[in-house]
């Protein structure tokens, strides 16, 4: 629609494995499939089943107020740059602003730090363990 | 003003908007415009289908495209009146794949007449003279009435 993007902007996240197999759309980028979903919501989007169902139940519940976890499983993944399954977040402009090649324990870890860094959650909800990630799952910065 | 309250100044159609947004979420808002009258230019003319999509969004769409006159090419001209380009919307990765086009006043009526039935108003004829940090004994902005 409109030929700009955010690629690099401190608003998007991307935990792609050296950047060389992840494939386009990049967070920054508009996810193409937009139309479909709408509102004024960010959207989680789960491609393959995650291996921590009860984290993600628990991931919708803290941050219910602004962001809907949807399976759509008539949505590809390569049309979220994923080609092993995974998660990306879709903001409510519909461009990507997460996205993580897996759907474990360690994506919604980084998931939640990723919100929390400009929204708020349900502060009843505690948030999640990060301490397992390894240093190699930061974010990697792109210019 | 009270420190749960939000003011926002100007009551154009960015200002409408996010008044607007600010009581579809429950939060009090008071939207202050210096003139005391709606003005009756067009200005700006043109809601792109970004911004269609986003007004779709909030659900306020159907009362710009009641409105409206929907632009599905625009062509541009040579000084000899040949064609010199033309373009469509089609394939621009929006539902609307068009501009619409009304004069800034009736964008204004709608999103005035949307706020209203969230429970806002405009406060015209009120100039914000002064702003300064909230304190317990101060409040954060003067204002003058006309």
């Amino acid at each position: 629609m409109l030929d700009v993007d955010y690629i690099g902007s401190p608003l998007v996240s991307d935990y792609a494995e050296n950047g060389s197999g992840m494939a386009e759309p990049h967070p920054g980028q508009r996810y193409p499939d937009w139309t479909r979903f709408g509102g004024t919501s960010h959207h989680v989007l789960v491609f393959a089943s995650s291996t921590d169902a009860e984290g993600l139940a628990r991931l919708g519940r803290r941050w219910a107020k602004c962001v809907e976890v949807s399976y759509h499983p008539d949505v590809r993944q390569e049309r979220a740059g994923l080609r092993t399954g995974g998660m990306v977040l879709v903001r409510p402009d519909g461009h990507i602003g997460f996205r993580f090649p897996a759907a474990d324990a360690a994506a919604l870890a980084a998931l939640d730090r990723h919100l929390s860094s400009y929204l708020i959650p349900d502060p009843t909800i505690a948030p999640f363990e990060t301490a397992n990630e390894s240093r190699s799952q930061e974010p990697e910065s792109r210019s | 003003m009270t420190q749960d309250e939000v003011l926002v100044v100007g009551a154009g159609p960015s200002g409408l908007f996010a008044a607007c947004e600010l009581a579809r979420h429950g939060i009090k808002v008071r939207l202050v415009d210096k003139e005391i009258q709606r003005h009756r230019q067009a200005r700006a003319t043109a809601i792109q289908p970004g911004t269609l999509e986003i007004l779709d969004s909030v659900g306020l769409l159907s009362p710009f495209l009641e409105t409206a006159e929907h632009v599905q090419c625009t062509r541009l001209y040579n000084a000899d009146l040949s064609e010199l380009r033309a373009a469509t919307f089609a394939g621009v990765d929006c539902r609307c794949e068009f501009l619409c086009s009304l004069p800034q006043y009736e964008t204004e009526r709608i999103l005035e007449t949307h706020l209203v039935s969230l429970g806002g108003a405009v406060e015209r004829g009120i100039t914000v003279t002064r702003r300064q940090r909230w304190s317990a004994t101060r409040a954060p902005c003067s204002m003058s009435t006309i």
